[in-house]
């Protein structure tokens, strides 16, 4: 009776039914590109653990609060969240771009050379950055099991990748130098570094290249070299801090009151001192003053914290020691502070100086400026070049000391810029005299003996907010160290010497892992080289370029 | 809406032609019920001194055919006393059955709102009367079930009074993020949710849809486990079924108006075991004095850190420059007597044809919270209504609206008892800064955004706590609509029709108001939103039962039935101001500083329909099988390309056994007043969730990207990474059961015995994928997880005499939920349930062990050579922090299981003369939990298990600290450096840390570097503050007065009775560490097994009265 009205009940009703009203079928492929700016840029987790608890004390970039523990060389507990991000999202949503491309009528494709062309940089950029301590990883195969492609992609080695990687680089910058007969989509607005400027692209990848040959140098310093004259052949290179590849955001991007917090981390003291020996101009952008400001030495004194006479110290770029054993020991009452009673609202004297607050997290004390995230700027460029000059690679379009000086001017603009678009507190633009006095100043000025290691110095200043790259600048050329101008300490615990971590603790693969055949196969070709260390979670073993 | 129309009209037809059928004879037709005004099932109706004539349906009624000059009707059911009815010119005859034992005739509440004598039952059901429930005076009717029936596990919500709790019968028959059994009020489907907080625990929970039921209106509750639920409810009831059965009006002179009034006092009685011997510091003495002489609390560390100096109460100068006694707070102080007032009133009537109930309740909960409010109005009518000799209707209506006001926080740094367990010293002066925090000269908090403090004790995360607590204001209202009709037709003697709809809205509007903590009370904190979800669904069913004696030993009833349930669609809204408000403390959308931010949904509208046989033949009302086979079309099988197996079929057989019927002449088995034997064996099917089949398949709309300039970006991508499955089929269930009911000397003294074993296997889940592939995730039907236990109910009556009785139950319910395969085909043997610690500690349906199995990477690492006589230990970095598992490359390790290994309670019901007292203990065995508040607080020797160590008279031992001086804190770990340990030249690998000591290589740690290595967040290991959680919970004492009839009788009164009643009063055990509250767990999903503060130990008194006018 009635049932049968229920059974005849057609099945489109019930399709219907669960048919997501929301889903959209197809997007924009531009749309995915934006997403992958915020995919590499947004991750806090990577900023509070990768960067400032890991990279950049083993830097000496900084120092904890109460100075850096015995345990510095050992805690590696959540570093290396850069794999995470690569694998599945980033390379997802690049495949996905390239997928959405596919999709459409071949005379429509022709439109999207150049966007497919550009969307493989970023890709290779991040593919390197997480080789570059992790050393084979899954590139060719990897990303394609949502359309068909395997779900269990091999590995391939560093040597390949880099090889990958550069091919694929060289073919961009041609096809992006192509005119087209169709007309390109732009990327507009989705392109959050270059808004959609090809040519900013053609340049960002050449330097790309640059970057990848330089950390090929330790390992086949020829192939190196061809890379390097094959990309200086190349007419399109960065010109100015215009062509930086630079991410810019928001203050809203990352927050003083999340993981982002760069507030307890103080200023490392061997930088500080090179720099203030310097004068060198960005330490007002990298370093906050301390709080020993005559007026407030002057209420200590009056409520008896220090005897009266005590003269001020108008230097207040105070940095820490960043040994352990010295920040532990002789140092210690350097992290003590000093607490003015009853005094309103509340002082407490702080010796040594923090992290300029605003250049990483530009909300904090209520800030609303522009956080400045550089990949690779024109300064990083400029001091590959010299170096590459120095080094003889190639002697074309500028000597070592013109690339070197363009790299310090590049360096000092840029930091002036991000201050000033961080609004820091207390920003005072750099004037010309003191960019000259600066280069002029002991350690600085261009002394050809000396080239490399001052290359390595300003090299390192200038990686400020880029921890992997002045990790990387230390493993490739061992500098800086204790017997550079800039003089890194020994991180020493205990009496002894620390060597410094120089990958990541690889994880064992668990053999339920669908996967597990080719991560397996992957560690075990990197250990059958002897400096890839004690076993897959040594981080003081080697990545293949990191050839000893 | 057309075709449902149709169908109506269709079904409406069908009746139509058989009341033409039904006028051609002289029939009597009528209503059996029992005394509580409730149709009774299997009555045979005769006609005196001739043959059964029929048997009344499962709502009672009957329809016979007779002589036309009358005669009289014999009612007979087995244990009842014979009724007789003349029948004279009357066509309706409704009866009133009085019990003769109280042991043989128990009829529950089964199926589709009919009710069944428990002898012909072939599987384990409770009841719970609706009284009891009341009785407890809950807000959250869960709650009131707690430790009543076997089988069942609560546990209690740790948001405040409008919170969910975690109700799992028969363990998790599922992966799913919500396990909770289907809720059924008078035809009405319910399925709560699962709510709390994400594994921070920050969030608040304003619970689920059950805290729009209202106990005072229930009549009696069912509890329907297993396949006997599934049987009938289908797949909805794969995790058990709550049937609950209203009050409905009775048969009475003139308007019956009842009255109660009940008044709860909720008490914060107690905190876990904060310690309050040491304050403020990092070092247990006083570092300097100021000018006065007052020794200076530590500025660095005072305002934190509890592992200072001795709190002895003498005036100190503290870290905020203030002279104040040095002494622990008192974290109850920031709690309240909360009160919960709850009214009711109800009128009712009835005739022979027509009964009517209408009741207003209104409960007005505040919590122990400030700023926290729970309210409630619900109005019922219940009607019933013979339509002339065949028809009857019963309709009821019910609308509920609630309004919650600020939930706590349960975890996270907003949560009181958290934070001040968190960072915060025992010396913290509460009671002055609850009144200190906000900035008074610039607007905002003191230490907000923009205003800076030196005054560590103001600063932003402290004020925060009180920001949220008074400041900020979360309302979420809800109105309720449920609906049901029931028409029944009784057709011929034998054959009865009931066509039932039903209808279901629940619109939640949320509103959030938070006032800017930054100057000028403005900020980007300062926000205000609208959220608002509709969602509503109708019901409609049709079921011809046939009930039929066949000879005089047989009776079978046989029942046809289908079914349609239909969303209609919900949406979901929010809208909010972005980057703060422009004006302080005005509260709405066009007072935003950036443009508003909107987002919005469809929650989409599942169907499901049903068609289905069941029903039971009983021999000699001894033996009866019984029997069901249903199928469903469930449209979240399809895909919305068409495709899709949506169908599937699924039955169910069951024998139930009276043998004592048999032995009830033999006088040797006297002692034996009832015995019955029962196994059934059932399965369940089940279609998935919603739009799973589109799993990863397309896009979506994730929020805008904000530029430099402030202007927005729509970001568009993929929906998910996971890959989708193109070919899911149905859940299947199989559950197997046996069990028995014994009773001896005459009742006094029971047993009802259950054993069941119940798989899942098919399920669809998603599952984590090789990420190297690009995806997240996958869609997969997945392997087997299996429950098997033992459910046992003991009841007796040591004491039955004329003036007192006792008698006390025994519930014991011992569950094994056990993960058989997951997708051994992949390979893949884990599944994540929840988390906790962020992502550091999670529940894992691992295969081959328990369901929710803890999984860490930041276990201690353990020496795990066998050969060593180090074997087992845990391991030391160089500095005497614990190596963590995960870092010391040995990975995650499990801790245990968060699944109780029993439950057990016992009840005690005394009666003297007009006093009834009665007493619940109840008892959760085994099971682990996670403690954030144990493991922070711990780190800030906030807990008075860090006191070990501080002194010599805890355990401290003595050495000379790095400045040389002599101190007795020292404490040294247990365990051994871990491979390749050097301290000062010399390699330690493998060395106690005690012996490091003794070599001078070591000193003892400070208990404070003790502690902070131990539980920090960045050295932490969180095995030390995953505990077992185990507990024996004096639940519920309460004490009642009948006012005697010649009082009552003087003030105009039928009936009075005042009780009283503690619930929750005492643990008398308690297991977890520093007395966790073992209550507090953040979320009710399945999986969750962590706290991160929650709220105190409350205790609720109640006061009640009942009036019946």
């Amino acid at each position: 009776m009635s049932f049968a009205a229920l059974e005849g009940c057609k099945k489109e009703d019930f399709v219907k039914s669960n048919t997501n009203p929301e889903t959209l079928y197809t997007i924009d492929p531009e749309n995915e590109f934006l997403n992958v700016a915020t995919q590499i840029h947004g991750q806090d987790f990577e900023a509070y653990y990768d960067y400032y608890r890991r990279i950049m004390p083993w830097m000496q970039m900084n120092t904890a609060q109460a100075g850096n523990s015995k345990t510095l060389v050992t805690d590696v507990g959540n570093f290396n969240s850069r794999y995470g991000i690569l694998f599945p999202t980033l390379g997802a949503q690049v495949a996905d771009l390239n997928h959405l491309i596919d999709l459409m009528p071949e005379a429509q494709q022709a439109g999207y050379v150049y966007m497919r062309a550009i969307a493989d940089i970023p890709k290779i950029y991040y593919s390197f950055y997480v080789s570059d301590i992790n050393g084979s990883i899954p590139f060719t195969e990897a990303f394609l099991a949502r359309y068909g492609g395997t779900t269990t992609p091999k590995y391939e080695t560093q040597q390949e990748l880099f090889g990958l990687f550069d091919t694929r680089l060289k073919e961009i910058v041609t096809t992006l130098k192509t005119s087209q007969t169709a007309t390109q989509v732009s990327l507009g607005s989705h392109d959050l570094y270059f808004g959609g400027e090809v040519s900013n692209w053609i340049k960002a990848a050449n330097a790309l290249r640059l970057r990848i040959a330089l950390r090929l140098t330790k390992r086949d310093e020829t192939t190196a070299k061809t890379i390097i004259t094959d990309v200086l052949s190349d007419a399109n290179q960065m010109a100015s801090n215009a062509d930086g590849w630079v991410f810019r955001a928001r203050y809203s991007f990352a927050t003083n009151g999340s993981n982002w917090d760069i507030t307890t981390f103080r200023a490392p003291r061997p930088t500080v001192d090179f720099m203030i020996k310097n004068a060198d101009p960005r330490i007002r952008n990298f370093y906050e003053k301390n709080n020993y400001t005559q007026a407030n030495l002057e209420t200590a004194i009056a409520k008896g914290v220090y005897p009266a006479g005590t003269k001020w110290n108008s230097q207040q770029y105070v940095g820490a020691t960043t040994s352990p054993d010295s920040a532990l020991g002789k140092y210690k009452n350097w992290f003590a502070t000093k607490t003015v009673p009853d005094v309103t609202p509340a002082l407490v004297l702080d010796t040594i100086s923090y992290l300029k607050r605003r250049m990483w997290t530009p909300d904090y004390n209520s800030g609303t400026g522009t956080n400045t995230m550089p990949v690779i700027t024109y300064a990083d460029y400029c001091f590959m070049r010299a170096e590459i000059a120095a080094r003889g690679y190639s002697t074309s379009g500028g000597s070592a000391e013109q690339w070197y000086n363009a790299g310090i001017e590049a360096s000092i603009a840029f930091f002036d810029d991000a201050a000033k678009k961080a609004v820091t507190e207390d920003y005072t633009a750099v004037t010309a005299d003191e960019v000259t006095a600066y280069k002029n100043s002991a350690d600085v000025k261009f002394n050809a003996s000396k080239a490399l290691e001052q290359i390595a110095v300003q090299s390192f200043l200038n990686f400020y907010k880029q921890p992997n790259e002045a990790w990387a600048l230390y493993k490739r050329t061992g500098m800086p160290n204790s017997s550079t101008a800039l003089a890194n300490e020994n991180i020493v615990i205990d009496g002894a010497v620390k060597a410094i971590p120089r990958r990541a603790a690889l994880s064992l693969p668990a053999t339920t892992d669908p996967n597990y055949a080719n991560k397996q196969a992957a560690l075990d070709a990197m250990a059958a080289d002897a400096d890839f260390g004690s076993g897959p979670t040594d981080l003081f073993g080697r990545v293949w370029w990191d050839k000893k | 809406m057309k075709k449902t129309m149709r169908l109506m009209l269709l079904m409406l037809l069908c009746m139509g032609s058989m009341y033409a059928f039904g006028q051609s004879k002289r029939t009597v037709s009528g209503t059996v019920k029992d005394s509580t005004g409730n149709g009774l099932p299997g009555v045979s109706v005769a006609l005196k001194g001739g043959k059964t004539l029929s048997v009344s349906d499962p709502q009672g009624n009957f329809k016979v055919s007779v002589p036309v000059d009358g005669g009289t009707l014999v009612f007979t059911s087995i244990g009842y006393n014979t009724q007789e009815a003349e029948i004279g010119s009357k066509e309706f005859i409704s009866i009133s059955m009085l019990s003769s034992s109280s042991t043989l005739n128990e009829v529950v509440v089964t199926g589709f709102g009919a009710r069944a004598s428990t002898r012909k039952l072939t599987y384990s059901v409770a009841q719970v009367k609706g009284d009891e429930v009341a009785r407890a005076g809950t807000t959250n009717i869960v709650n009131s079930l707690q430790g009543k029936v076997a089988g069942v596990m609560i546990n209690q919500g740790a948001g405040g009074p409008s919170s969910s709790s975690r109700i799992r019968i028969r363990g998790n028959a599922s992966f799913s993020g919500n396990t909770m059994p289907l809720f059924v009020v008078d035809g009405v489907l319910i399925q709560p949710n699962a709510s709390g907080a994400d594994s921070w625990g920050d969030g608040r929970d304003f619970g689920n849809a059950l805290k729009n039921l209202n106990p005072d209106d229930y009549e009696s509750i069912t509890v329907l486990k297993g396949s006997a639920a599934s049987a009938i409810y289908g797949s909805q009831g794969l995790n058990g079924v709550i049937l609950i059965t209203t009050k409905k009006g009775r048969q009475r002179k003139g308007l019956g108006v009842v009255v109660s009034q009940q008044t709860n006092i909720d008490k914060a009685y107690k905190l876990p075991d904060f310690q309050n011997e040491y304050g403020g510091g990092y070092d247990p003495f006083f570092k300097s004095q100021d000018a006065q002489g007052y020794d200076i609390v530590d500025p660095d560390n005072g305002p934190y850190y509890s592992f200072g100096p001795k709190l002895d109460g003498h005036m100190v100068h503290d870290a905020d420059g203030r002279i104040v006694p040095y002494k622990a707070n008192n974290l109850l102080d920031l709690f309240r007597t909360g009160h919960t007032y709850n009214t009711s009133v109800a009128l009712e009537g009835g005739s022979d044809r027509t009964t009517f109930r209408f009741s207003y309740s209104n409960l007005n909960n505040n919590s122990v919270m400030e700023n926290n409010y729970f309210k409630r109005n619900t109005f019922t009518l219940r009607a019933t209504q013979k339509l002339g000799s065949f028809i009857t209707v019963d309709a009821n209506a019910t609308y509920v609206n609630s309004n919650t006001l600020n939930p706590i926080l349960q975890g996270g740094n907003s949560n009181p008892l958290f934070r001040f367990a968190y960072s915060n010293s025992r010396n913290y002066d509460i009671d002055y800064y609850k009144n200190h925090y906000i900035d008074s000269v610039n607007g905002g908090s003191i230490g907000g955004n923009g205003n800076p403090t030196g005054n560590p004790y103001t600063r932003n995360s402290m004020t925060s706590v009180f920001w949220n607590y008074y400041q900020n204001k979360t309302y979420q209202k809800e109105e309720n609509l449920r609906s049901g009709i029931d028409v029944t037709a009784t057709i011929t003697p034998w054959l009865s029709l009931l066509v039932r709809g039903n209808y279901n809205n629940l619109t939640t509007t949320q509103t959030t108001q938070n006032r800017g903590q930054s100057k000028g009370y403005l900020g980007s904190s300062a926000s205000y939103s609208q959220a608002l979800t509709t969602n509503s669904y109708y019901r409609l069913q049709a079921l011809l039962t046939g009930t039929k004696q066949i000879g005089n030993n047989l009776d079978l009833n046989l029942t046809f039935g289908g079914e349609t349930q239909r969303g209609l669609g919900g949406k979901s809204n929010t809208v909010g101001t972005a980057n703060g408000l422009k004006i302080a403390d005005i509260f709405t959308l066009s007072n935003s500083v950036d443009p508003l931010t909107s987002s919005g949904y469809t929650t989409g509208n599942e169907r499901l329909d049903a068609l289905y046989l069941y029903g039971d033949i009983s021999w000699k009302d001894m033996l009866t099988l019984s029997f069901s086979g249903r199928n469903d079309w469930s449209s979240t099988l399809t895909y919305p390309n068409g495709s899709g197996k949506y169908t599937y079929f699924y039955p169910s057989v069951g024998a139930a056994w009276t043998f004592s019927e048999m032995l009830k002449e033999n006088k040797s088995f006297g002692f034996l007043s009832y015995g019955k034997l029962r196994a059934s064996l059932g399965y369940t099917g089940k279609g998935t969730n919603i739009f799973t089949t589109s799993t990863g398949l397309g896009y979506s709309l994730n929020g805008n990207y904000t530029n430099v300039d402030g202007s927005l970006i729509p970001r568009y991508g993929l929906s998910s990474l996971v890959l989708g499955n193109q070919n899911l089929k149905n859940l299947l269930a199989r559950e197997f059961e046996v069990g028995t009911e014994l009773k001896f000397l005459n009742g006094r003294l029971g047993i009802d015995f259950t054993w069941y074993k119940k798989n899942t296997t098919n399920e669809v889940i998603q599952l984590s994928a090789t990420p190297e592939s690009g995806l997240s995730g996958r869609i997969i039907n997945s392997g087997n997880l299996q429950n098997q236990g033992i459910e046992v109910l003991l009841t007796g009556t040591p004491v039955r005499s004329k003036n007192f009785q006792w008698n006390t139950t025994f519930n014991f319910t011992r569950n094994r939920n056990k993960v058989i395969d997951i997708d051994a085909k992949d390979g893949i043997n884990t599944y994540s349930l929840d988390l906790a610690f962020g992502a550091d500690v999670s529940s894992v349906a691992a295969v081959g062990k328990q369901f929710g199995t803890i999984t860490t990477g930041y276990a201690y690492a353990r020496e795990t050579d066998k050969s060593s006589k180090n074997f087992g230990q845990k391991l030391l970095k160089q500095n005497g922090t614990y190596w963590r598992s995960g870092d010391y490359g040995q990975g995650s390790q499990d801790l245990g299981s968060m699944m109780e290994n029993f439950l057990l309670s016992n009840t005690n019901d005394f009666s003297y003369k007009n006093f009834n007292l009665f007493v619940q203990v109840d008892a959760k065995v085994g099971g682990m939990m996670a403690s954030a508040t144990h493991q922070y607080g711990s780190e800030y020797g906030s807990f008075k298990s860090t006191l070990y160590g501080r002194d010599a008279a805890h355990g401290g031992v003595q050495f000379v600290d790095e400045n040389g001086v002599t101190r007795n804190d020292g404490v040294i770990p247990e365990g051994v450096f871990g491979a390749n340990t050097v301290i000062n030249g010399t390699d330690v690998s493998g060395m106690t840390y005690a012996d490091a000591v003794a070599k001078g290589l070591s000193k003892p740690m400070k208990a404070a570097d003790y502690y902070e290595g131990i539980a920090s967040w960045g050295t932490g290991i969180r095995e030390y503050s995953v505990f077992e959680n185990s507990w024996v919970s004096l639940r519920e004492v309460s004490l009642g007065y009948n006012i005697p009839k010649k009082f009552t009788d003087k003030i105009k009164f039928q009936s009075l009775r005042v009780s009283l009643v503690a619930r929750n009063f005492l643990y008398l055990y308690n297991s977890a560490k520093d007395n966790i509250n073992p209550e507090s767990i953040f979320a009710s999903r399945p999986g969750a097994f962590a706290e991160y503060g929650g709220l105190p130990f409350i205790r609720t008194y109640g006061f009640m009265i009942n009036a019946g006018l």
